[in-house]
């Protein structure tokens, strides 16, 4: 069905002509490489906004203490407190092995940015992220498991072949089979995140009656400003989430025609600025906008000619 | 098919399995059982590509909100009530993801006494440590213009003494 909807993607393998264009196709890594920069820049200003508060999240001795939180998770997913007894018979302070990790971490997310040896870094990146995630299990929201998603795309997928110090500034940009995939994975993955969400929605009574909207805005730990008189023009709430739910549900199908694809994006965009503004998620509501971005509205070159990478642009 | 091909078969072979367990995760299915040796290897591979996540973002309903408020004592009579640590803006979502968990009954009593051992640990002279559990009752809009107004509602309460001879 997607050849219908879908610009088609040009370059078809022999050993895949008979699959559709939509998946086997080649398309240049624009779009991976929007994501790698926009998630490393993202998740460097979250690092930044987090550093003076380390040991209070991630800490042994933080808020929620290192035995809690391992309970909480999967004993076969990486976290600090594993370096840390890795590390033990050479460094004593804990602390030390977390904030040697944490800077890793953040050097890590500037190579990301600038996309040297991006493969590598990405995957250290991803690894260092999703160990730091698991030490502040109890502590980690939406954002923490959008960015794990974004990293392991970028470590699984060339985004480093575009715009990077490893693409180097060759003027003729390559495509691949592997960067059409990426993109394509990470576009339906966003279709499956918005339709599986409207759907949670459209259950829930909160979000039929309005009410949804007025209670999130009046949390007072989201709330960014009096929207108190909400209450007395209970249609805008109600807008909001029939709005709401209307993008979501609407995201899977709207998104791929050409014709509706910016606007929809747009729409979707538009919503998770009004997140961050509104409740104040601004991490959050910037990931989302970069993988809405990188999925939909940074448009990947197709050139049939140019089937393979050079070296220096395999990322 | 040519070498290129079965790579590329593979390629879209390991992006549809990944992507199915993208929708299981969204749906709140296991795919395989953890009992199963295979069902672990499968858990491991969604915790670590986030494909375990759901996706209802406030959904079905908007959560109340959850805190937890300290009073340190240094006997039984003698307690006064200390502030959270100052925090920036980013910090304190993730004090509020904490204070969440105050709201599931399998986590409350962990995460008030993870609580009550960071106030010991800033308190060293705090006997006693006084944790309690409210939640932020939002009425609804009708209600709301009928004259009720949000407000904290200390629902748990704990009391955690510092054990003999520990600093």
């Amino acid at each position: 069905m997607a050849t219908h909807f879908i610009e088609p993607l040009a370059g078809r393998d022999a050993g895949a002509s008979s699959l559709p264009r939509f998946l086997a196709g080649e398309a240049s890594a624009r779009p991976l490489a929007a994501l790698r920069i926009g998630l490393a820049a993202v998740l460097l200003a979250q690092a930044f906004a987090l550093a003076p508060h380390l040991f209070l999240f991630f800490g042994e001795h933080g808020i929620v203490q290192a035995p809690i939180a391992n309970a909480l998770v999967s004993a076969s997913v990486p976290r600090v407190t594993y370096v840390v007894a890795l590390l033990a018979p050479y460094v004593r302070d804990e602390r030390l092995v977390l904030l040697g990790c944490f800077a890793l971490y953040v050097a890590a997310l500037h190579l990301l940015l600038a996309g040297w040896k991006t493969r590598a870094v990405a995957i250290a990146a991803w690894l260092l992220h999703l160990g730091l995630k698991t030490t502040a299990n109890p502590s980690a929201y939406g954002v923490f498991e959008f960015a794990t998603i974004g990293l392991f795309y970028c470590a699984a997928f060339p985004s480093g072949a575009a715009w990077s110090v490893d693409a180097g500034s060759s003027k003729h940009e390559s495509t691949s089979f592997e960067a059409n995939l990426g993109l394509r994975v990470l576009q339906i993955h966003l279709c499956i995140v918005y339709l599986f969400s409207g759907i949670e929605k459209l259950r829930g009574e909160q979000w039929r009656n309005g009410e949804a909207i007025w209670r999130a805005v009046m949390r007072p730990g989201f709330a960014m400003f009096d929207l108190s008189w909400l209450a007395a023009y209970p249609f805008l709430p109600l807008l909001a989430c029939w709005g709401t739910m209307a993008i979501e549900l609407g995201y899977v199908l709207l998104v791929w025609p050409r014709r509706m694809r910016h606007l929809w994006v747009l729409a979707t965009i538009g919503m998770h600025a009004g997140i961050g503004v509104v409740l104040g998620l601004w991490s959050f509501s910037a990931v989302m906008i970069v993988l809405n971005a990188a999925a939909f509205l940074v448009t990947p070159t197709r050139s049939p000619t140019s089937r393979t990478r050079p070296p220096a642009a395999r990322g | 098919m040519t070498s290129g091909g079965r790579k590329r078969m593979a390629w879209l072979a390991a992006a549809g399995v990944h992507l199915a367990l993208v929708v299981c995760g969204a749906a709140g299915i296991t795919p395989v059982s953890t009992k199963l040796a295979g069902g672990r290897v499968v858990e491991t591979y969604r915790a670590y590509t986030g494909a375990n996540n759901g996706y209802g973002f406030f959904a079905p309903g908007v959560a109340s909100e959850w805190r937890a408020t300290f009073d340190v004592c240094s006997d039984e009579r003698h307690c006064i009530p200390v502030a959270r640590e100052q925090v920036g803006h980013e910090a304190r979502l993730l004090l509020i993801t904490i204070d969440g968990l105050l709201g599931e009954d399998e986590l409350r009593d962990l995460i008030a006494a993870s609580h009550a051992a960071r106030q010991f640990a800033r308190y060293p002279h705090a006997e006693v440590v006084l944790v309690k559990a409210g939640v932020f009752e939002v009425p609804a809009m009708a209600e709301y213009r009928g004259g009720e107004r949000p407000q904290w509602r200390d629902l748990y309460g704990y009391a955690f003494h510092r054990a003999a001879g520990r600093p």
